[in-house]
């Protein structure tokens, strides 16, 4: 039985209708192990990075030293401990000078993950459980190249000078903010105190890292409360706010999967049937042949075994050669190796295979019992696919749990099959009503429209196939390509060309309007200034900041130092989420709070609070909350003030703007002029996430393939279901004499008129599958794209017509008597 | 206008082998919009080892029909029909297909050649799935015999209609069956090819000592069996010989 189901699989194999399956079966398989292998690695890879993000389980952070009881106290518990002091500070190599972003560390750091080194600029990194000796400091590539040095190099950093041993290319904790956007420059505290580095250190982070077993780590978090000034970061916190492209990146590769999944889904469901209905007549064969149904269907089970292997490794192959390359692009997107593939999502795709070959066609194969041995002496044909709830329901269930466990969300599984099955009865009623009109455009017509209207109604069935088919794989491109675009320009505002990329801090009140002035003759783009005063938040609603929710833990500062800024408007990155902007009328403080920090906090509109800011007290109420969009590289704070409530703070200026490559000059007029203003240049950080956006449409659009595949294998399948009973009609036509011109001209015309209508529907039905994901999925801004709506509904114009003559078109061609004698 | 002289029970073979096919009163109705109509009113036929035996008639007769029940593929609504002595009514469709297997051949109006397969497989087939042994040399032997040994490899559309019945003759012959339906064999071929496949089916049916049981409203070729009746009105009339 082994042997005869594997020839009859490959006798059956030229027919055609077990190649679709077999390709239908293939895409999605690709497909999902594609997306399902690149997120495994992607989130095993943030799983082992939450603790490499803090280098430690644990971080106290402070813009004072860490007291050494709480060190001890740490020790004491059985938990390593290990000091860090970031800091900015100058660095010198002969004539040359680099502002760098300083880190002095102890022994034992990093507690979570290694750092990387390498000894030469252009070298890949290896991992090293060393930290640089004294005398020897370690630096990023670009600090080499800034200053033109090379490993073994000296140079002087405070009072000391040191060598340059190793190129640092990796430490977990690496952070983006002001503190990543200078060239790292790694030595040992003991060298920094030494230099005198700390010495007269205002702007430096002391933090103490800590790591050990869960219980432990417990205890000395309880013991904390006495140090209300230090800020506790744990590996969720520094995950979460590092995570968030990628989920949305991994999530909309899950979308776009499954579109393709659900497009194979249909495809296979075609070919099934197809397969089934060109089963009818052997099966009739075999059953006058005396084989008994069991014998049969054993026969059709080892033929699909043969077919779901074949189509599951081929799948599983395809996917991970293109999980090769999406995983290239993801990668980026962390900022260490990508763990190695795993067999889980390999396994659940195998699964999945043998599930949708199971509940997809095998209910159809398994009607074929009910089918009686004598149609193959009447001919009559038996309508196989009677028994619909048999035939649909395994498939809807299977497609629904695939959806939900795809989406991670039952209900939006439901609202996406839904969605569909909507489509579906949209159709229909559509061609019920193209029909409709028929009946009354039937007698005025030209030969060629006559026949092509009444050819719609003819190939009703067949018809009605298409345009679901053809809608389907449009409906599902128009909502990956709308979604792509929405993201795209989501993205692509965040970081327009003229994207802020250097930033000026420390700017004193009277040096704005010559700096001012300095900065736009040399017209930079996107200038902008904003107040800002340091000052401490000492009550909450009038209870003491640190009896306030101690357990919660803001993204910013809570009881340390914050940076307060003030402003009549609602800055442009920003959108309200509660309340109202200040009122220009009211004498009293108001105070906007980031949605996130008062979250946190669980502050809102109406609640109080005081802030110290050097000798002045300002006690306001909370009137509004916003959502902050950080990666705008504008200037953003947690905290603004009515400007009336900040009028008599001690404050400096902070600017933003962008300057181009060519003018980059400029800033040392600004040093020379305004020494004491401290310049960041972003322009690095901007090009790599850019490049990081690139790579991530990239990664989209190799899934988007996926899906255009499986859009291809539905509509030739549909087209095919056809073709037999179409080159049967135009052989009859074209013997009784008409002319295969008008033939031709009325099929052209039967299929761009279905082509449209497909087209129209399947924009609509986009349009409105976009508006819920971006919404409910997302999180993104939806937009009406007209050129896309175009491009659908000129898709639908363009593809049906010109697949179905691809396919269709030998029947033109071929002589009716040959064309007849085919389909006795 | 058939003048058949009429005959309740007119189909007894003359000697006195154990029937390889028989029927007894047969009765078959449709019921459909209200309406039952009567196709097969009890027909009484056997039929012998080797023997042949034609069942004429025109068009909606219930020749296919009769047929049909004869060979197991469908339940009689009244009578007995026994084959290779069971009685098939107490069979149920897999014991039925069970008794055909290996010992019933089939020919049929429209060939029934699987599209898909080469003119070997088309042959290959059944013998392969019933397990009988050197299926493919004797598969080459029964193309052999009907003279196309020269077409083995080439596909239904490749063949004229009166090659794919002489394929659909010998896929039916390869097996060595004990009884052979024919389905009006001739029914779609032009009278010389009609003719050439008639000849081919009784040759091959005295060579294998075949008992054929044959539908056709061709009079010739019904004449050259050794028994012929006819059927009309539902039941089985001796026909005679200015029969249509």
């Amino acid at each position: 039985m082994l042997a005869l189901s594997l020839r009859q699989t490959q006798r059956e194999w030229r027919a055609g209708p077990l190649a679709s399956v077999f390709w239908a079966l293939t895409i999605t398989l690709a497909a999902l192990t594609a997306v399902n292998v690149t997120s495994d690695r992607a989130q095993r890879a943030l799983t082992a990075k939450a603790g490499e993000l803090l280098a430690a389980d644990l971080v106290l952070s402070s813009r004072n030293p860490i007291s050494t009881d709480i060190q001890q106290n740490a020790t004491g518990l059985g938990l390593d401990t290990a000091q860090v002091v970031s800091f900015p500070s100058a660095v010198f190599a002969g004539e040359d000078s680099l502002l760098v972003s300083a880190k002095a560390i102890t022994q034992g750091y990093p507690l979570r993950g290694q750092l990387a080194v390498s000894n030469d600029a252009y070298e890949p990194g290896s991992a090293t459980t060393a930290l640089p000796a004294a005398g020897e400091v370690w630096a990023e590539s670009r600090l080499l190249s800034a200053l033109n040095m090379q490993v073994g190099d000296s140079l002087s950093v405070g009072s000391e000078v040191y060598r340059l041993a190793k190129v640092l290319t990796y430490e977990p904790d690496r952070t983006g903010g002001f503190a990543g956007l200078s060239p790292r420059l790694l030595l040992n505290l003991a060298d920094a105190r030494l230099a005198g580095l700390l010495r007269s250190q205002s702007r430096a982070t002391w933090q103490l890292l800590i790591a050990g077993q869960p219980a432990a780590l417990e205890r000395f978090k309880n013991s904390l409360n006495d140090y209300p000034d230090l800020r506790i970061i744990t590996p969720e916190q520094a995950e979460a706010q590092s995570s968030n492209a990628l989920a949305q990146a991994t999530r909309f590769l899950s979308l776009a999967a499954l579109c393709a999944v659900l497009l194979g889904a249909a495809g296979m469901l075609q070919a099934g049937r197809r397969y089934a209905l060109a089963q009818r007549q052997p099966v009739a064969l075999l059953r006058c042949f005396g084989l008994s149904w069991s014998e049969i269907l054993r026969l059709k089970l080892w033929q699909l075994l043969w077919l779901m292997l074949a189509a599951c490794s081929a799948g599983i192959l395809l996917g991970l050669l293109a999980q090769m390359l999406l995983a290239q692009q993801l990668a980026a997107l962390l900022t260490n190796q990508l763990p190695g593939i795993a067999l889980r999502p390999i396994l659940e795709t195998l699964l999945i295979g043998v599930l949708l070959l199971s509940t997809l066609c095998l209910p159809r194969l398994l009607q074929l019992r009910r089918l009686p041995s004598l149609t193959i002496l009447n001919e009559v044909t038996i309508q196989t696919d009677r028994h619909w709830l048999l035939t649909y329901l395994p498939a809807f269930i299977t497609l629904l749990g695939l959806c939900a466990w795809q989406l991670d969300n039952w209900r939006l599984a439901m609202i996406v099959l839904l969605g569909v099955v909507v489509l579906v009865i949209a159709l229909l009623l559509v061609v019920k009503l193209v029909l409709w009109l028929i009946q009354r455009l039937h007698r005025v017509s030209a030969p060629e429209v006559r026949l092509a209207l009444s050819g719609l109604q003819r190939h009703q069935q067949a018809n009605t196939l298409h345009m679901t088919a053809l809608g389907l794989a449009l409906i599902a491109l128009l909502v990956l390509g709308w979604i792509r675009n929405d993201m795209v320009a989501q993205w692509q505002t965040s970081l327009a060309p003229d994207t802020p990329n250097r930033f000026l801090i420390n700017i004193q009140p009277d040096q704005k309007p010559a700096l001012q002035a300095l900065l736009e003759s040399h017209d930079v783009a996107k200038l902008e200034f904003g107040p800002m005063a340091i000052a401490r938040v000492i009550r909450i609603n009038d209870v003491p900041a640190a009896e306030w929710r101690p357990e919660a833990n803001p993204p910013g500062r809570r009881d340390g130092t914050v940076n307060l800024s003030w402003r009549a408007d609602l800055p442009a990155s920003n959108s309200l989420t509660a309340g109202s902007w200040f009122d220009p009328n009211r004498s009293t403080a108001q105070i906007s709070l980031s949605a996130d920090w008062a979250e946190a906090l669980e502050l809102t509109p109406g609640d109080s609070m005081t802030f110290l800011s050097g000798a002045q007290e300002i006690r306001g109420t909370i009137t509004s909350l916003r959502s902050v969009e950080w990666d705008s590289f504008n200037i953003n704070f947690f905290i603004l003030l009515n400007p009336a409530a900040a009028a008599d703070l001690d404050f400096q200026w902070v600017a933003s703007f962008h300057l181009s490559d060519e003018a980059a000059g400029m800033l040392r007029t600004v040093a020379q002029q305004f020494p004491n203003i401290t310049i960041f240049d972003a322009e690095a950080l901007v090009r790599q996430i850019a490049d990081l956006l690139a790579k991530l449409i990239r990664a989209l659009e190799i899934v988007f393939l996926f899906t255009l595949a499986a859009a291809l294998v539905v509509l030739v399948n549909a087209v095919q279901s056809g073709l037999s009973e179409r080159q049967r009609e135009t052989a009859v036509l074209r013997c009784l004499g008409v002319k295969r011109g008008i033939l031709q001209r009325s099929w052209w015309l039967e299929n761009i008129l279905l082509g449209g209508l497909t087209g129209l529907l399947a924009v609509i039905v986009a349009a409105v599958c976009t508006w819920r994901i971006s919404r409910d999925i997302l999180d993104i801004s939806w937009q009406l794209q007209p050129w896309l709506a175009l491009a659908g509904l000129a898709a639908g114009l363009i593809l049906l017509p010109l697949t179905t003559w691809l396919v269709s078109r030998r029947s033109f061609n071929t002589a009716p008597l040959a064309a007849l004698r085919q389909h006795i | 206008m058939s003048q058949a002289s009429a005959s309740s029970i007119p189909a007894t073979s003359p000697d006195h082998h154990p029937d390889i096919l028989a029927c007894h009163q047969l009765e078959h109705h449709i019921t459909g919009s209200g309406h039952t109509l009567s196709i097969l009113k009890g027909i009484d036929l056997q039929l012998k080892p080797g023997e042949s035996l034609a069942i004429s008639g025109a068009s909606g007769s219930g020749k296919t029909t009769l047929l049909g029940l004869l060979a197991g593929l469908d339940i009689a609504t009244g009578g007995d029909i026994q084959m290779f002595g069971q009685a098939l009514a107490k069979l149920d469709e897999e014991g039925r297909a069970a008794l055909r297997r290996q010992r019933v051949g089939f020919v049929f109006q429209s060939f029934q050649l699987l599209p898909t397969l080469t003119a070997l497989d088309n042959v290959l087939l059944p013998l392969q799935l019933t397990g009988v042994s050197e299926a493919k040399q004797k598969s080459i032997a029964a193309l052999h015999s009907v003279g196309l040994a020269e077409r083995l490899n080439h596909y239904p559309s490749q063949l004229s209609g009166g090659e794919q019945q002489r394929v659909a003759l010998a896929r039916a012959f390869a097996g060595e069956p004990a009884l052979l339906f024919a389905d009006e064999p001739t029914g779609n071929l032009d009278h010389a090819s009609g003719r050439h496949i008639a000849d081919l089916l009784f040759d091959m049916n005295a060579r294998c000592d075949t008992a054929l049981l044959l539908v056709t409203h061709d009079l010739n070729m019904a004449e050259r069996c050794q028994r012929h009746l006819r059927l009309r009105d539902g039941r089985l009339h001796h026909p005679v010989q200015q029969a249509d």
